[in-house]
């Protein structure tokens, strides 16, 4: 849980956050979106120090971060960067153990807690924990990245545009695997973007800034529907509204009793992916089918235009 | 600093092996027991401070440039991981410094065993005694009997070092 007070941060005559207040949840996945230089990546910056507030405090499970010793607080929070910052001359292994390193943990601990992380990301610790950084691939290396920053199992987790670097297919597949993670582990996510599909596809909540300013703070479903200036609106996109509001469900909770002609799609498949399936396959509906291949029911095409649209 | 040390680098070796006659020499005469430490004004002292102030610049120059490449990213992933100063500085912008480092140490110690041979003029013995006495007496034998070692000392450490340097960055690679 982090409580963010009044926060303003200001270079010279710039204000590069101004006044901002909110609350995070603990457990929830929150996105910070807006354009570069909205002040969104120093805003997250305050929260472990790495940038000291002009006014204002962060307060972290109730305690101002502003009191406690700064390597300490920044020992306790996660960070994951763009560009993974890796220790180039260290292997993966000890990259993910630097943290539990600081901490001072035992040997047997921090190879337990290592292995275990390797494991999580689907990285084999034969093949990877010798390695060095360089000789990964673009998603590997982000793996590893945000793998040494959940090294000390930290409630907290922040990442600043963590997946900007990678390519759309292997972004994609990061994005899931955070999701998946996030929820096994529920961590407290602060996770700066400037591309709000990510920040619709990924939080719980989402915190648009635009100079420095904190414009709206609230569920994407609410964002979508009920932009609170012409500012969001434009960072939504009006056209791809529609198929972003679909994309926030998955199809289990539209499923009718009923048969369909065709091969199912997955109950846990997201509706704009559904939608895409139908108009594609020019079906009027598709069977619905959990992971195990079981059949419970039809989706159509009906029921996804009625859900496209605002609620009335 | 810097400033400093390149301005110390400009003085002609024989010149600076010369100028630090003087003051060595008023340190053996006026400080109590620097006489009894080797401190004289010709011979082996003034050699090697000589030496040691050219091996500055270089060694300066490549350290600070060393440190300074450490990525911009990995300096932020190690603050934000909550590394101390000291912690940062020796594990990870030292060790990423350190094929530069090396290197200037590679260029200080061939410059120095080269430079070494003109000691011989202030009585600092070495290579160079038998360089000059050839050249005094005009005896192609003697200069080489000083110089081929040399040559061969500052090769030898050129290649051990070239080797260290490999193998300091190799391990990142």
């Amino acid at each position: 849980m982090i409580a963010i007070e009044r926060l303003s941060r200001v270079y010279g005559s710039e204000v590069a956050v101004d006044d901002v207040s909110m609350f995070v949840k603990a457990g929830a996945l929150t996105v910070i979106v807006g354009a570069s230089g909205a002040g969104k990546s120093t805003l997250m910056r305050m929260v472990n120090r790495l940038v000291e507030p002009t006014s204002g405090r962060v307060l972290i499970e109730g305690e101002d971060a502003a009191l406690l010793p700064v390597h300490e607080l920044r020992r306790r929070i996660g960070y994951v960067i763009q560009n993974h910052g890796l220790f180039p001359h260290r292997t993966v292994a000890q990259n993910i153990a630097t943290v539990p390193t600081l901490l001072g943990w035992d040997r047997r601990r921090i190879a337990a807690r290592v292995e275990e992380l390797l494991h999580l990301f689907q990285l084999d610790p034969a093949t990877f924990a010798q390695r060095h950084p360089q000789e990964l691939s673009g998603g590997q290396q982000q793996r590893v990245g945000v793998a040494r920053a959940l090294a000390a199992e930290p409630r907290l987790l922040l990442m600043d545009e963590p997946f900007g670097a990678l390519d759309p297919l292997v972004r994609g597949k990061a994005q899931d695997d955070l999701k998946t993670i996030q929820r096994q582990l529920s961590t407290t996510i602060l996770f700066v973007t400037h591309d709000m599909e990510e920040a619709i596809r990924l939080g719980d909540r989402i915190a648009v800034m635009d100079g420095g300013k904190l414009i709206q703070y609230a569920p994407p479903a609410e964002i979508l529907v009920h932009p609170a200036t012409p500012f969001v609106g434009a960072l939504i996109g009006v056209g791809d509204r529609p198929f972003r509001l679909l994309s926030l469900e998955t199809v289990a909770r539209e499923v009718e009793p009923g048969e369909a002609e065709g091969p199912a799609v997955a109950a846990d498949a997201d509706l704009r992916n559904v939608f895409a399936e139908l108009l594609w396959s020019r079906r009027a509906a598709a069977p619905v089918a959990e992971r195990d291949g079981r059949v419970i029911g039809r989706v159509t095409l009906a029921r996804l235009i009625e859900r496209a649209g605002t609620p009335t | 600093m810097l400033n400093t040390l390149n301005a110390i680098q400009t003085i002609p070796s024989i010149a600076l092996f010369g100028i630090l006659i003087g003051p060595l020499g008023w340190v053996a005469n006026h400080v109590p027991g620097a006489a009894a430490l080797g401190v004289h004004g010709i011979g082996a002292a003034p050699a090697m401070l000589a030496l040691f102030l050219y091996s500055l610049l270089p060694m300066a120059a490549n350290t600070v440039v060393g440190l300074d490449q450490a990525p911009r990213d990995v300096v932020d992933a190690a603050d934000g991981m909550g590394m101390t100063r000291r912690q940062r500085l020796f594990s990870v912008e030292l060790p990423l410094a350190l094929p530069i480092i090396l290197t200037a140490v590679r260029i200080v110690l061939v410059q120095n065993i080269g430079m070494a041979t003109i000691a011989a003029l202030i009585g600092g013995g070495g290579f160079g005694v038998f360089v000059f006495a050839g050249l005094g007496q005009t005896a192609p034998d003697l200069i080489l009997l000083g110089a081929l070692p040399t040559v061969f000392l500052a090769f030898a450490a050129a290649i051990v070092l070239d080797a260290a340097v490999e193998l300091a960055s190799g391990a990142r690679s």
